[in-house]
């Protein structure tokens, strides 16, 4: 099967979060998902929807007999009834038995204990990989990009009160984009990121706000050789379009 | 799912604070026990899994880490596992699930809750269902697309398309 596109890939993360894709979708999402950071903060986003679903349950009591056992801890093993001497062989023989069944049982009981814990514990760990790797792709590529002599930036200013800033280097072609006080996009729609660097605007990837208003993007490379004018962000379609269609909402120049 | 000083109780749990573990149990048993019993329709079961849910938190509260999520996400996870281990377990051995056991009603129990109880009224009873079995039956798109007898492409549109619009009502999504 051929490698699904970025569309197809976003449209699986619904239901990657809530465990149910299987087949060739779950191979495709799971071969993409370590490469694309943007796919996994989708993942993120829908694991924090499905977190919640469970929250709208009705709470139901267990009975106190249930809270009794659980502060109780382990049931603890009734101590064994001495045997007399004349059966002492044979209730050996029965005692090794029943005890090496018994012990089987118990070590059969306390893998498959082992291995829920860890499938929970794996479950864990790989949202909170997923989300560090996310945090530490862009403090170090931030930490780099600011410290280097050739950076530069250009603020960008909106409609009530919206702001951004762009960060780049041209040498690198490394970019990313700051942004405050822009509401949260419509259903169905997203802001997308224009690059004008002489010719048509360049489209430079769509994002959404968070409930303060804010985002930090990460730009697609700068193309090479690129003298970059100016940057801008409308409001588009989801998916976003090849040439901007919607309202300007923050826009700034490099003069 | 909201900033709580419930960690600290986790702290003490890790402590091996036994009037925690009675503090803890009283705060989360509740929703502990609905979410197994929506999940296996069987009282009996349910409190199986409510005591090892909170026998494996007292085993493990050291390792929580609150930065991952809530402590409800953190028990919640925990009585899913083992709710639909349990369930797939019955599936296997071709045991039907009991009729006489309540499934708890969606009732809010404060205000996350009753957003989320929102959200979910705001999807059509094809969406509501289709998420539903993927999250409290354990199946798969394929799965769900045999059970209801629909193509998978629908069934894949359906649930994108709900959860959209949960994470629209419950955000933040970035």
């Amino acid at each position: 099967m051929s490698a699904l596109t970025e569309k197809e890939l976003f449209e699986l993360a619904p239901l990657a979060a809530l465990g149910a894709l299987d087949g060739e979708d779950q191979a495709a999402f799971a071969r993409a998902l370590p490469s694309q950071p943007r796919l996994q903060q989708e993942l993120l986003a829908f694991e924090r929807v499905v977190e919640l679903l469970p929250l709208a349950l009705q709470p139901v009591a267990p009975k106190l007999a249930t809270r009794e056992r659980v502060l109780s801890g382990p049931v603890p093993r009734a101590a064994p009834r001495p045997a007399p001497l004349v059966t002492w062989l044979a209730a050996a023989v029965a005692v090794l038995s029943l005890g090496s069944a018994l012990l089987l049982r118990e070590q059969r009981d306390a893998a498959q204990e082992l291995l829920r814990a860890a499938n929970e514990q794996a479950v864990w760990l790989a949202k909170d990989n997923r989300r560090l790797l996310l945090e530490l792709d862009r403090a170090s590529s931030i930490g780099h990009l600011i410290t280097q002599p050739t950076l530069r930036w250009v603020s960008l200013a909106g409609q009530k009160g919206a702001s951004g800033r762009a960060l780049y280097d041209p040498s690198t072609r490394e970019a990313y984009l700051l942004v405050a006080g822009l509401p949260k996009a419509p259903a169905g729609k997203a802001y997308e990121v224009w690059v004008i660097a002489g010719g048509a605007p360049t489209p430079a990837g769509t994002f959404q706000t968070d409930d303060m208003g804010q985002a930090l993007v990460r730009l697609p490379a700068l193309a090479p050789a690129a003298r970059v004018k100016a940057f801008a962000v409308s409001l588009e379609d989801e998916w976003g379009v090849p040439a901007p269609t919607g309202p300007i909402v923050l826009s700034g120049d490099t003069n | 799912m909201s900033e709580s000083p419930r960690p600290s109780l986790l702290q003490k749990l890790a402590q091996g604070d036994k009037t925690a573990l009675g503090e803890f149990y009283d705060l989360y048993s509740g929703l502990v026990n609905g979410m197994a019993l929506r999940i296996l329709r069987d009282v009996s079961e349910a409190e199986d899994v409510v005591q090892e849910v909170f026998l494996q938190a007292w085993r493990q509260a050291e390792r929580y880490d609150p930065s991952r999520g809530s402590p409800e996400a953190w028990l919640c996870t925990m009585a899913r596992t083992r709710a639909l281990d349990r369930l797939r377990r019955r599936a296997a051995r071709r045991e039907d699930a009991p009729d006489a056991a309540p499934v708890p009603r969606l009732l809010p129990r404060n205000e996350e809750a009753l957003a989320v109880r929102k959200a979910l009224e705001g999807l059509s009873a094809d969406q509501r269902r289709a998420v539903e079995l993927a999250y409290y039956g354990g199946l798969t798109q394929s799965e769900i697309a045999e059970a209801l007898g629909e193509p998978l492409g629908t069934i894949k549109t359906r649930i994108r398309t709900a959860m959209m619009r949960l994470r629209e009502a419950l955000g933040p999504t970035t």
